[in-house]
């Protein structure tokens, strides 16, 4: 197993550079397209890719042990996504850019942490602190986005969606929560199905995740969020070995809270009716639907080609929707190499957690890559009617800083515990 | 847990599989009719792309082509109003009509399986097209009968009757096919019609032209012994109804020849009810009415009845002459005159003929195919000879002197309750050996000797200087 230690110590200069190679090539393409070039736009992707190697290097140099898949994988993705981005909306390329170089930096000083469990000494002021930001924004917060959902907050001039951020937050605080009660959550204070008074101790912050959740789904109609929150939860309290009960009370509790949101809330039922029947409404309700599926139509086998596409019709394309145009202009064998793609760094990611050195590590390492990985199910399977249309952002190619720069920080915490620990050999 | 961890991992990567399947089903599955669904604008956004392929007359010449001009492409006409009701228009508002419509598949360079080429093309960065169609055109004698019509409302249909090819094909007003979506108010209030292509939509009474056919009644029904004349006292009475000459005239004794000549219509009244209903009927639907010709451009159905009614001995007696209920289309005349060019035999009339990719490459032929005998020859030569004489030995014998050849034809005045009767006329030639059958209608405008018959005859002469 030389070749597997190898891959592990160092960077993997050859996969970064077809990376950058594949990042620049793609946006070279779709700047040929364009009839109104702006020449100043390939500094973005220049800069962008840059960046990536200049991470590379420092981690390198530093003598930071990490996965060297992680980083070109992401470099391929946000190559492809700043490609698409020229295309469907070049006006927001240069703030893209800006954040990017933020998420590396992020991502560049997240990997000085030596030891994830310092953050987890921290768990319930973390968790505090992703609470109040969601209240902010469900009391206070300001619109974003197409569908006029209050989902940001504003400091100063830079708008913020904190439930980007509230993701890593729960899976840290989840993480340190988990691995000191696994114990109890396992196997109970009696056992079996029975729950005990110091169960309930244990569902409690269960229950006030729910109520948050159930908040966001009828506050905000931000059901991608509440689907994403209480994923991650149902997840990490599966890492952790939590008996069936937990997970089947978990479930119940949020059908059942869906089903009253689509009872009570018609907001709630119109977005489900769309997801059954876009057709019927195709001008309004269903247009974002119907114009997402025009779009991959348009894509076909092949593609229709980058900067070809017409999928700068669709609403929210540049956010939530850029898979839509992705599968346009790279057709259906694009489309699959980037959920490929994710698949590998999902893939990456649970084997970060398998050899992980103690449970904080392992929790926190599964719930981040479930955390990435479900919110690319959620928008994925809204842009393909597989589920609801529901505003999450695919992560590393959307449009959007608070989730570049969030997505990052998943990414240096999967790299810090990646680095945690010398495999045992 | 590390168990825990693969089968999550193991659950993540069945659900991206799912999406992959979902991803199959729109992308390749359900392409095809997303893409053609009326609301998706792609198929539109591709093809503007892909430089519309050209239409050309049967000696190459250009009548329709796009180019680009700033990036969007324009449909440049060689004479638009010329040529607007044979080609039609194509736009995005209103559609697309005429040869435009018929041959989209083709001119847009749209067709399916065509990936490979489109791959080609944009690898080396050339420009798509769509494919070229050649007509039966002769550009040069389609201007000149537009222009012999111009000012007036009617129609002009050539047609070389050995191949039913067509010549040309006006209609009278015109429009210019590139303004149409500047001008479409204008056109659609426009009580002269312009947007109707009169020469295979346009229903009007044959008058007189259609004594031809009488004529190859009588004599495929042998109602007429040889050398027979006719007495013409100027009216002849059906029963309660009365046929009278225009102007209350009386022709005298006349043979069929002569009755042709001096379109005698106590004569051909007479011949028509000796004929018999059915006969007749049946000898009408022969040349095609009441009946559906297939051509490349939409077609009305001529026809000897109002829809519902039924053929009286007066009604039959005024359709020897071609009044009563008859109503035709002036493709429908032409059809005939070339029938009787063919010796009786019908030609499928067409326009396309040849479809060819931008690299020249054949993609369809059409060749001449006969319809029918639908006179035996001996009397389609009969009919041929008296047609003759009519030019010879009639009122437009000065017209056609110009020609320096032997034209058969036959005149019109046909009576419609809209005004001054509409001028027809039909005719072919050489008389001998002909190479062009034609027939023209000109709306209210009166005798058709006078009127109709210079339009033929500038036809002919174009039609001779092309073919020398």
């Amino acid at each position: 197993m030389r070749s597997a230690s190898a891959l592990r110590q160092g960077s993997d200069w050859s996969l970064l550079s077809c990376a950058v190679v594949i990042g620049l090539g793609a946006f070279a393409l779709v700047h040929l397209t364009r009839t109104t070039s702006w020449d100043n736009a390939l500094l973005v992707p220049l800069v962008g890719m840059a960046g990536f190697v200049a991470v590379e290097l420092y981690l390198t140099r530093r003598k930071i042990h990490h996965d060297p898949l992680l980083l070109p994988l992401v470099a391929l993705l946000v190559g492809l996504g700043l490609a698409l981005l020229y295309h469907v909306k070049p006006q927001v390329l240069g703030q893209q850019a800006i954040s990017l170089l933020l998420g590396l930096v992020t991502l560049a000083a997240t990997c000085h942490l030596r030891d994830v469990r310092a953050l987890t000494r921290y768990k319930y002021t973390l968790m505090l602190l992703g609470i109040a930001l969601l209240l902010l924004v469900i009391f206070a917060g300001h619109p974003l986005g197409a569908r006029e959902v209050r989902l940001g907050i504003r400091v100063g001039a830079f708008s913020f969606q904190p439930s980007e951020l509230v993701r890593i937050l729960l899976v840290i605080f989840l993480a340190g929560f988990l691995a000191e009660k696994r114990e109890v959550l396992a196997y109970g204070a009696r056992g079996g199905w029975q729950l005990s008074r110091a169960d309930m101790r244990y569902l409690g912050p269960m229950m006030v995740l729910w109520g948050l959740v159930m908040l966001l789904l009828i506050r905000q109609q931000d059901l991608g969020m509440a689907l994403l929150f209480f994923g991650i939860f149902l997840a990490m309290l599966y890492l952790a070995g939590a008996r069936a009960v937990y997970l089947i009370i978990g479930i119940t509790a949020f059908a059942l809270g869906a089903y009253l949101a689509y009872r009570l809330f018609p907001h709630v039922r119109t977005r489900f009716d769309i997801w059954l029947n876009p057709w019927a409404d195709i001008d309004n309700k269903g247009y974002q639907i119907v114009q997402s599926l025009f779009a991959l139509s348009g894509g076909g086998l092949l593609g229709a080609g980058l900067g070809q596409g017409g999928a700068h019709r669709v609403p929210a394309v540049h956010t939530d929707l850029i898979f839509a145009a992705a599968a346009e202009e790279l057709g259906l064998l694009g489309a699959t190499a980037i959920l490929l793609v994710f698949a590998l760094i999902a893939y990456r990611g649970y084997r970060i957690a398998c050899r992980a050195r103690d449970d904080v590590s392992v929790l926190m390492a599964g719930g981040l890559t479930t955390a990435l990985a479900l919110q690319v199910l959620i928008i994925v399977g809204g842009v393909v009617k597989m589920t609801p249309l529901t505003g999450v952002t695919l992560p590393f190619m959307s449009y959007g800083g608070s989730s570049l720069i969030s997505n990052f920080l998943l990414i240096g915490l999967l790299l810090v515990i990646s680095g945690e620990s010398p495999m045992r050999r | 847990m590390k168990q825990n961890i693969v089968k999550l991992a193991i659950l993540f990567f069945a659900a991206y599989g799912v999406l992959v399947g979902f991803l199959t089903y729109w992308q390749v599955a359900k392409s095809d009719a997303l893409m053609e669904h009326p609301r998706n604008r792609r198929l539109a956004l591709r093809e503007r792309r892909i430089q519309r392929g050209g239409i050309y007359d049967r000696h190459g010449q250009p009548i329709a082509q796009s180019q680009f001009v700033n990036g969007e492409q324009r449909r440049v006409y060689t004479d638009p109003p010329a040529v607007a009701h044979l080609v039609g228009y194509v736009s995005e508002r209103y559609g697309r009509v005429g040869l435009e419509g018929r041959l989209d598949r083709y001119l847009s360079g749209m067709s399916r399986d065509e990936w490979l080429l489109e791959l080609q093309d944009r690898i080396f960065n050339r420009q798509r097209r769509g494919n070229d169609a050649f007509l039966t055109i002769d550009l040069n004698v389609q201007r000149r009968a537009a222009a012999a019509l111009a000012g007036r409302r009617g129609a002009v249909v050539a047609l070389q009757p050995q191949t039913g090819e067509v010549l040309a094909l006006v209609s009278a007003p015109s429009y210019d096919p590139a303004q149409i979506n500047a001008m479409w108010d204008a056109l659609q209030r426009d009580r002269r019609t312009p947007l109707l292509n009169r020469a295979t939509l346009g229903l009007y009474p044959p008058g007189s032209t259609f004594k031809v056919v009488t004529l190859c009644a009588a004599l495929e029904n042998n109602v007429v012994k040889p050398d027979e004349t006719f007495r013409c006292l100027g009216a002849t009475g059906f029963g309660a109804y009365t046929v009278h000459e225009p102007n209350g005239r009386a022709h005298g004794r006349v043979n069929l020849t002569k009755a042709l000549v001096v379109s005698c219509n106590v004569t051909f009244s007479q011949l028509a009810v000796r004929v018999g209903q059915v006969n007749f009927q049946n000898l009408a639907r022969e040349f095609g009415l009441d009946g559906n010709i297939a051509f490349d451009l939409p077609m009305t159905t001529s026809s000897l009845l109002r829809q519902g009614s039924t053929m009286t001995t007066s009604i039959l007696a005024q359709s020897g002459f071609g009044q009563g209920e008859i109503v035709v289309t002036p493709m429908q005349m032409a059809l005939i005159a070339a029938t009787i060019a063919n010796d009786g035999v019908m030609m499928q009339p067409y326009l396309i003929k040849q479809i060819r990719s931008p690299e020249g490459e054949i993609l369809m032929t059409r060749l001449p195919q006969p319809l029918r005998q639908a006179v035996q020859v001996g009397t389609a030569r009969e009919a041929k000879a008296m047609m003759t004489r009519v030019v010879s030995d009639g009122t437009t014998r000065r017209i056609m002197a110009s020609l320096g050849v032997r034209v058969a034809a036959k005149t019109g005045t046909a009576q419609n309750p809209h005004g001054k009767p509409h001028a027809w006329y039909i005719a072919f030639a050489p008389a001998d050996k002909p190479t062009i059958a034609v027939a023209v209608v000109v709306e209210n405008a009166g005798a058709g000797s006078a009127v109709a018959a210079p339009v033929a005859r500038d036809v002919i002469a174009a039609w001779r200087k092309e073919t020398g």
